[in-house]
């Protein structure tokens, strides 16, 4: 064990950490991820091991495709549920773009243990729109006669009726092409090459990073980070739903809070399906064994 | 399923729970005879964790009410019979419930009777962030802010006992940090109540509020009022701790004293700053805050909200003729929610030091953004469909169609792509808002309301616009639960909190009895979008008051309570798909999505409404077989 837990607060024995009276986590994902299930089992763990505990979530939203959080804090001498933005020591992520969004919360040295689940926000599709350069359109009109859906809406009322087309994607007004909102952002004026000016360019302002640029960003601002395809874990293990487990199992692998092996998989027995049990304790196991191999910077 | 922590009967037994959770075990603990409330975020799980300690202790009675109205009524019925009541419901539920709390709290309480009000500072999950400490000073009834869910637990208790020693109501206050945070509990003993009689108390003189009655108990509530004023500074979780030799002072109450501890030891002035904590905000402690006064050169009131104890503290300085520094809105935010963060921010301002704490966080600049995720309705939901035959017959029949919207789920239909619902103030405000516009509106003029709001603040909406011939056309969307505060039943559904079988109430009986005429109501399945768009086209083409019922049960319901409801999703022909994303773009199931360019199913999310199978112009999408 790492750490001593004294009157004073807790120690690090290997000196490599800041003496803290508390430990603060951020448990981060969306609907569906069992983000509120593992910062339960932490908190659990927690108490039995002898520390105060408070954590705060927001409830509802999770259900209906929303971001989910939790504030997860122990120790000897706390008393709210909230850190210090940047006074974190753990960010566990059960989904890749809410370990992005929740990074303002980390300092450099937070630990940030993120699954590469990624789940892509249905609102980012229906946000996708085009830009027209006013310079290089000259309303010539082409992109109008070819686009596929203002063909479906002048045909909306006779042939597809219970296709709703609230209005003509685009027109030319005063020599230049104008895109509404009823585009619908299939940008076929783009892949057909319909434009031969060149004038049109996707656009959306709810843009869903990619994986790989997201895995950067995290790796560029923090120094020690692990992220895995807990999915892949899980379902190896025998259940998919089980990958919030693997989560905790490389947290408590990498040993940098004071929360044991023992003490976590006899809490996790009773946050799970009696019939999942070696499910989730082989997943459990995986990822303390990818966290104890890695190699702290 | 094992008895759950908070059920046991093991004072000394150590866990951990959610607020909520200790909250009912608190309750349990005082011997609650009768509780009453409505769902409403975040206080729901009080209720619903009281539903559960029932199965294992029977020796109390509870109950989901109509609304909070009702619900205050129940409560208040029980505590006539001098038996213990408890009445939950969030911060604008008070609201529904104030014109009966408003006059109770003249009569007191006979048996103890505590209301929970769990407000929802930066409206998370509400229309509003009012700050409900208020009605304590409007009704002259004490208010009680635990800091913790153990002094939440252990102060519920406390306010049982208090509400029968001065007979007087009791506000418990929380708030969304409290209620849906999770921390250490110890339980405590199982109180048990013997020999009461719980016969109605026939002293009528104080329960009828005639104008001669409501006169004399004016008088009682003053003198009650002026008692609790005196013990508030003797209340056992009011703390006044001064330390030797401090010049500055620090009022606070609720989650923001525990924001105020961690931030003084984290600077390391816990020594250096004397503290006021108050477990009753109202009435305010007099002598200890004065005490605090002349203590200090300079004081800061740590709250959220309103500058609720400060004007409270700084009256008590201009009564006192105490002459220093007080401040608090200076400080602290009036709107959303304090964190660490700001507590450190506006303390460090208010005591003149730098702030250490300030930009230790990674700058995220220059890293590319998370796309926001806000809550959208489900795949297969029933309201996306009803909006959905809604908008296809306004682009049909013209004119501007006004969508006066309420509260549940379908309230999300405000966003993209749906944009169907065009207000929302409160519980009902739909029908009664409707009645208003169709005076004036150009247009058909429609009220869209959920089942379980109908019940609610629907019913008089309605009678008004058959009484008055108000020309709208009531959209009663029912799924058949009360779904967006986590599945509760209602009168529709016919089942009572414990799972019992109650007596379920017809809507269209109900929208019948009222008035409306037989061919002026239609009942359709919101996933039958042929059926829905012709009730629709019809209803809106006849003048005067009509309804329209759009029923289809919630998907993530019926989901969660049949484990096999047999799913046959849909697939996609890719010979026939243009990818033209008229699916996606103006439908909006989120069980569709892109992979390369092309539409795709997300099987483990497609419920197989089918609905997509009609909307797609070239008849590529049809159930997997």
């Amino acid at each position: 064990m790492a750490f001593d837990i004294t009157e004073k607060g807790i120690i690090n024995n290997d000196k490599k950490f800041r003496v803290k009276d508390n430990f603060n986590a951020l448990c981060v994902g969306v609907g569906g991820t069992g983000v509120i299930r593992a910062s339960m089992i932490l908190g659990w763990c927690a108490s039995k091991e002898g520390f105060k505990v408070r954590t705060a979530e927001t409830h509802g939203m999770s259900q209906r495709g929303g971001s989910v959080l939790s504030y997860l804090r122990f120790g000897k001498f706390l008393e709210g549920p909230f850190m210090i933005e940047g006074d974190l020591d753990v960010l566990l992520a059960f989904e890749i773009s809410e370990a992005l969004r929740n990074l303002h919360f980390a300092n450099k040295d937070t630990f940030v243990i993120a699954s590469k689940n990624s789940v892509v926000p249905p609102s980012v599709l229906t946000h996708i729109s085009l830009k027209i350069d006013g310079n290089k359109c000259v309303g010539c009109g082409n992109c109008v006669a070819h686009c596929l859906p203002n063909q479906i809406y002048r045909e909306s009322n006779n042939n597809h009726f219970y296709t709703l087309m609230k209005g003509p994607t685009r027109i030319v007004i005063n020599g230049s092409c104008r895109v509404f909102d009823s585009c619908t952002g299939c940008v076929h004026c783009i892949i057909d090459k319909v434009c031969p000016f060149g004038a049109i360019e996707a656009f959306n302002e709810w843009e869903y990073p990619a994986v790989e640029l997201i895995e950067k960003d995290i790796s560029s601002v923090v120094k020690n980070v692990i992220i895995l395809d807990a999915e892949k874990i899980a379902t190896d293990a025998g259940n998919i739903l089980a990958a919030n487990i693997v989560l905790l199992g490389v947290l408590i692998g990498v040993n940098v809070i004071p929360l044991s092996e023992r003490i976590t998989k006899e809490t996790i027995k009773n946050f799970v399906p009696k019939k999942q049990l070696d499910v989730n304790v082989k997943a459990f196991d995986v990822g303390f064994d990818i966290g104890s191999d890695y190699k702290k910077k | 399923m094992s008895i759950p922590f908070y059920a046991l009967d093991k004072p000394g037994e150590k866990g951990v729970v959610l607020g909520n959770e200790g909250i009912a075990r608190g309750i349990f603990e005082a011997c609650v005879k009768v509780a009453a409330g409505y769902p409403g975020t975040p206080s729901s799980e009080i209720m619903e964790t009281l539903a559960i300690i029932h199965k294992y202790y029977p020796t109390f009675d509870l109950e989901w009410s109509t609304n909070e109205k009702v619900a205050f009524e129940v409560a208040l019925g029980a505590s006539m019979c001098n038996a213990r009541a408890f009445a939950c419901m969030k911060h604008v539920g008070l609201n529904v419930a104030s014109d009966a709390f408003m006059t109770a709290t003249y009569a007191g309480a006979h048996g103890g009777f505590v209301i929970i009000s769990a407000d929802d500072p930066n409206c998370y999950s509400s229309q509003n962030e009012q700050d409900n400490r208020n009605y304590g000073k409007f009704s002259l009834c004490p208010v009680f802010e635990p800091i913790n869910i153990q002094e939440a637990k252990d102060i519920v208790k406390f306010a049982f006992d208090f509400s029968e020693e001065y007979k007087s109501l009791v506000i418990l206050r929380t708030t969304t940090r409290l209620n849906h945070a999770r921390g250490d509990l110890i339980l405590g003993e199982i109180k048990k109540i013997e020999g009461r009689k719980y016969d109605f108390d026939k002293d009528r003189a104080r329960w009828t509020f005639l104008p001669s009655n409501a006169r004399v108990q004016r008088v009682k509530q003053l003198e009650r009022y002026e008692k609790i004023r005196l013990f508030s500074d003797n209340c056992p979780y009011t703390k006044l701790d001064l330390k030797d030799g401090a010049k500055i002072g620090l009022i606070s109450a609720g989650i923001p004293y525990s924001y105020a501890i961690d931030a003084l030891s984290m600077l390391k002035l816990t020594n250096k700053v004397s503290t006021l904590k108050l477990g009753m905000v109202f009435p305010p402690p007099e002598k200890l805050i004065t005490e605090l006064f002349e203590n200090s050169e300079r004081v800061v009131i740590l709250e959220e909200l309103d500058p609720f104890l400060e004007d409270l503290a700084k009256k008590i300085a201009f009564e006192q003729s105490v002459q220093l520094e007080i401040e608090g809105k200076k400080f602290f935010p009036r709107n959303g929610e304090l964190n660490l963060s700001k507590t450190m921010e506006g303390l460090t301002k208010f005591l003149k030091i730098p702030n250490p704490f300030v930009n230790l966080q990674i700058n995220t600049s220059e890293l590319h953004k998370a796309s926001p995720r806000p809550p959208v309705l489900c795949p297969g939901c029933s309201h996306r469909n009803t909006f959905y035959a809604l908008k296809l017959m306004e682009h049909k029949l013209g004119k501007i169609w006004a969508y006066i919207g309420d509260i549940g789920c379908y309230t999300l239909g405000f966003y993209k792509p749906i944009e169907t619902i065009d207000t929302c103030i409160c519980m009902g405000a739909s029908i009664g808002i409707a009645n208003g516009i169709a005076k004036l509106h150009d247009g058909p003029v429609l009220a869209i309301i959920g089942d379980s709001t109908f019940f609610h603040a629907g019913v008089p909406g309605l009678i008004d616009a058959v009484y008055n011939q108000n020309n709208i056309l009531i959209i009663i969307l029912d799924n058949s639960v009360t779904a967006m505060t986590g599945f509760q039943p209602h009168p529709g559904t016919g089942i009572k909190i414990t799972g019992e079988q109650g007596t379920k109430i017809s809507l269209e009986n109900l929208i019948l009895g009222a008035g409306i005429e037989k061919d002026h109501l239609w009942v359709v399945d919101s996933n039958d979008l042929k059926q829905t768009t012709k009730a629709i086209e019809e209803a809106v083409k006849i003048k005067g008051p009509k309804a329209l019922i759009s029923r289809h049960g919630c998907i993530l319901y019926e989901r969660g309570i049949q484990k096999d409801l047999k799913i046959v999703p849909v697939q996609i022909d890719p010979e026939k798909c243009n990818n033209c994303l008229i699916c996606i773009k103006n439908f909006g199931c989120p069980a569709l999505t892109l992979k390369e360019g092309k539409v795709t199913v997300i099987e483990s999310q497609c419920v197989g409404c089918n609905m997509c199978v009609e909307i797609c112009p070239f008849k590529a999408i049809s159930p997997k077989e």
